[in-house]
């Protein structure tokens, strides 16, 4: 479908065309993603060499998180990054309800992703488990607390990120909405499959804790 | 009909005259007035860190000290150095010359994302005031490298307001680095092949690769230092198992390209002042273009030298070394190619040529005792001594801010329409040179001769040099005031600024003085190369 003459008179006025100002969103998304590897990146060594300095005490914490709900909230990730990429394909071939739908499907999905999450934390929280606060004492050996700890860290950062990445387009724009927007405020298309490439950079790098003791 | 007048006649006044009210500043998305914010507010912190130095050196007059007590001390090390580091060199050039030309030197209206660009100096803002609140609430004594175990289990002043300050500010280069890339990737005009940009453009897209890929494990690595210290996860304590010799690798990973990000913007405007004022074209432009991306590329791998004597191994200390070596021959090829543009270029001695003269023999200096640093035996005598001081202050103050100044005189007339009054320039850039070299040289010998840094209190054998040292930060914080009166006086009293005043080349010397808010009425179309000295007329 050729953009229309209402859709060349909403590109902005840094650009000269549409298929700039496409391309830039683009590019723009992609590096903005390249930053996010980088900050997941300097944790996942971290925890890497953790992992090769106490090699018992990280399989020892890791056997106490949750495999099953977190092989769940996995499977919830990624079926909401589906919705999320239908989504994007309805919005390609011009379907506006169907693209609407699988939006709130995602949506929704990620809300059950938080709510899961939640009620994880609630049950490491009656272990002890959680620094700091809990019923119990933390009931690992010493050398296993640091594992938990970090594991609390890269899945709260996560689980932020995770709800920014909901409310993106939402009233209190993040980064990332500023870029999505920019990609086109005149084509929704865009702006989803920019969204929809936001998120699947969280799920992918989500199970990863839960592994780690292999 | 009047309508189309009136925004014909809008469109053509300059950016700062298009509209006067606080609001059309506050919530611009003009490139050009957001590079006026960041302007602003980066000299008010480069003034703020200034003061902090002037305590430090009228400290450091007596052996015995003057008026601080160890602790006030070591607030006022740490507030010079983190506002010197986070909230002045880091964002200066780019910010502000990088946010201005960029654009208008690949013929574009605007960066790629305006709205962007805003948003990331309120960022910038918001992590300044966090920073200042951290150093008026009480301030912070770990030095601007937040050190572990030291930070996160024994420092009782404001760390975590600090590093969230900084960890924000991050957010903000991140911003800015990728509306860089995006820009230059996508906006040039048409025929503005990669190697028809000018070496300012080549040095900002270096610059920003670093910004975009360092800064997030910064922003990581503070987080996780603010989490170790409010919830005690482990991470640098080795009660728990962690290691806090892995902050050291975390910081410098960051820290080292840091460095980059301080000269790279500097280098940049370095190239364009050299040709300018020798009206010469380039000396191997693209070797020029190329040492900006390989000094981005290496000045990842050398974070290492920084950890010579925290015992990390010997092989991991002689492969750092020699990177670290490597990575002067990029710098030594920029160095080379500027001198050798001055050779038989038809020079005009102008304040923007004697500051980058005065950068080229400062980093020349600078560079030169980094390689003394990189050498594993010499490192160890001169560790956290004074020596490491002058050396990164001939290329933090001596090179960066020199080029910060010079980029300042040159672009001056185009950015408000009006001239400096260039006596003034020149006897300030003399001062700023002579003001730099009496306050740093010495340091040097005391360094070598084995006065440690961070004290306040030393040895009487080396009050000489310290007297000196300090004389010489008199002079240098009279010699950076000089300017702010005439820059403040020209506003009101200089003369106009015609389009080019330095018959210069390049898109922005093709444009009015001050440009227009949409900086080109059309788009131009590129058909040369740039730096085409002599110019022709209508070139």
């Amino acid at each position: 479908m050729a953009p229309s003459a209402a859709e060349h008179t909403a590109t902005a006025e840094q650009f000269a065309a549409p298929e700039q100002q496409r391309e830039a969103a683009f590019l723009g998304m992609w590096t903005f993603l390249a930053t996010e590897i980088m900050l997941f990146g300097g944790l996942f060594f971290g925890i890497a060499v953790y992992r090769w300095l106490h090699p018992d005490a990280v399989r020892e914490a890791s056997q106490h998180l949750y495999k099953s709900i977190g092989g769940i909230n996995t499977a919830v990730l990624l079926a909401s990054s589906l919705a999320v990429a239908l989504a994007v394909l309805s919005g390609r071939e011009g379907d506006r309800r169907s693209a609407v739908r699988n939006l709130l499907v995602g949506a929704g999905l990620g809300l059950a992703f938080l709510g899961i999450k939640a009620y994880e934390y609630y049950l490491d929280y009656s272990e002890g488990l959680m620094p700091g606060v809990g019923p119990k004492p933390f009931p690992l050996p010493p050398d296993s607390e640091l594992f938990i700890n970090a594991y609390f860290f890269a899945t709260g950062i996560h689980a932020a990120r995770a709800d920014r990445g909901w409310r993106a387009g939402g009233p209190c724009p993040t980064p990332g909405d500023r870029i999505a927007a920019a990609g086109s405020a005149h084509r929704d298309r865009d702006r989803r499959a920019l969204l929809a490439l936001r998120r699947h950079r969280l799920d992918f790098s989500f199970p990863v804790l839960y592994l780690v003791g292999g | 009909m009047s309508t189309a007048t009136e925004r014909l006649a809008l469109e053509r006044a300059g950016y700062v005259t298009a509209c006067y009210t606080l609001r059309s500043w506050l919530l611009t998305t003009d490139h050009k007035r957001i590079a006026i914010l960041y302007m602003l507010a980066i000299t008010g912190f480069f003034f703020i860190g200034g003061a902090a130095a002037a305590l430090i050196r009228i400290e450091l007059f007596s052996p015995t000290g003057v008026f601080l007590s160890n602790d006030g001390y070591n607030k006022a090390f740490t507030m010079h150095s983190v506002v010197m580091v986070w909230l002045f060199l880091i964002p200066s050039i780019p910010t502000t010359f990088g946010n201005f030309l960029i654009p208008i030197m690949i013929g574009a209206k605007d960066l790629a994302f305006p709205r962007l660009n805003l948003l990331s100096w309120y960022i910038f803002m918001l992590g300044g005031l966090f920073v200042l609140y951290a150093l008026v609430a009480g301030g912070v004594d770990t030095g601007w490298t937040f050190y572990t175990p030291y930070s996160t289990l024994f420092s009782n002043s404001y760390v975590a307001a600090a590093a969230l300050g900084i960890f924000i500010t991050g957010f903000s280069s991140i911003l800015t680095g990728l509306n860089f890339i995006v820009t230059i990737h996508k906006l040039r005009a048409p025929g503005m092949g990669w190697f028809r940009l000018r070496l300012f453009v080549w040095s900002h897209y270096a610059t920003s690769v670093i910004l975009v890929l360092a800064t997030p494990v910064l922003a990581l690595s503070l987080a996780l230092n603010i989490a170790e210290r409010v919830f005690g996860i482990g991470i640098f304590d080795p009660r728990l198992g962690g290691d806090p010799l892995l902050w050291q690798h975390l910081f410098w990973f960051y820290s080292h390209p840091a460095v980059y990000i301080m000269i790279l913007p500097s280098m940049a405007v370095i190239s364009e002042l050299i040709s300018a004022f020798a009206q010469n074209r380039i000396f191997g432009y693209r070797f020029v273009a190329y040492s900006s991306i390989a000094i981005a590329s290496i000045g990842f791998l050398v974070w290492g030298h920084h950890m010579f004597v925290s015992g990390q191994s010997m092989w991991a200390s002689i492969t750092f070394s020699f990177l670290s070596f490597l990575v002067a021959v990029p710098s030594a090829v920029k160095v080379y190619n500027w001198t050798a543009t001055l050779y038989k270029g038809q020079v005009m001695i102008k304040a923007p040529l004697l500051y980058a003269i005065g950068f080229i023999g400062l980093f020349v200096v600078g560079g030169i005792t980094g390689l003394f640093l990189a050498s594993l035996a010499i490192d160890v005598h001169v560790t956290d001594t004074y020596f490491v001081i002058a050396h990164f202050h001939y290329i933090m103050v001596g090179a960066a801010v020199s080029a910060y100044f010079g980029a300042l005189h040159f672009w001056w007339p185009k950015m408000t329409g009006r001239m400096y009054p260039e006596g003034w320039g020149i006897a300030s850039a003399l001062l700023i040179f002579l003001g730099f070299t009496l306050t740093f040289f010495p340091q040097f010998v005391l360094g070598y001769l084995g006065m440690p840094r961070r004290y306040h209190l030393y040895d009487p054998q080396f009050q000489v040099l310290n007297v000196l040292s300090s004389a010489g930060a008199l002079v240098l914080a009279a010699a950076y005031l000089i300017p702010l009166t005439y820059f403040l006086w020209s506003l009101r009293w200089g003369a106009r600024a015609s389009d080019n005043p330095w018959g210069a080349d390049g898109l922005e010397w093709t444009i009015a003085s001050p440009p227009p808010k949409h900086n080109f009425a059309q788009t131009p179309v590129i058909t040369r190369d740039p730096y085409q000295y002599p110019l022709k007329e209508g070139t």
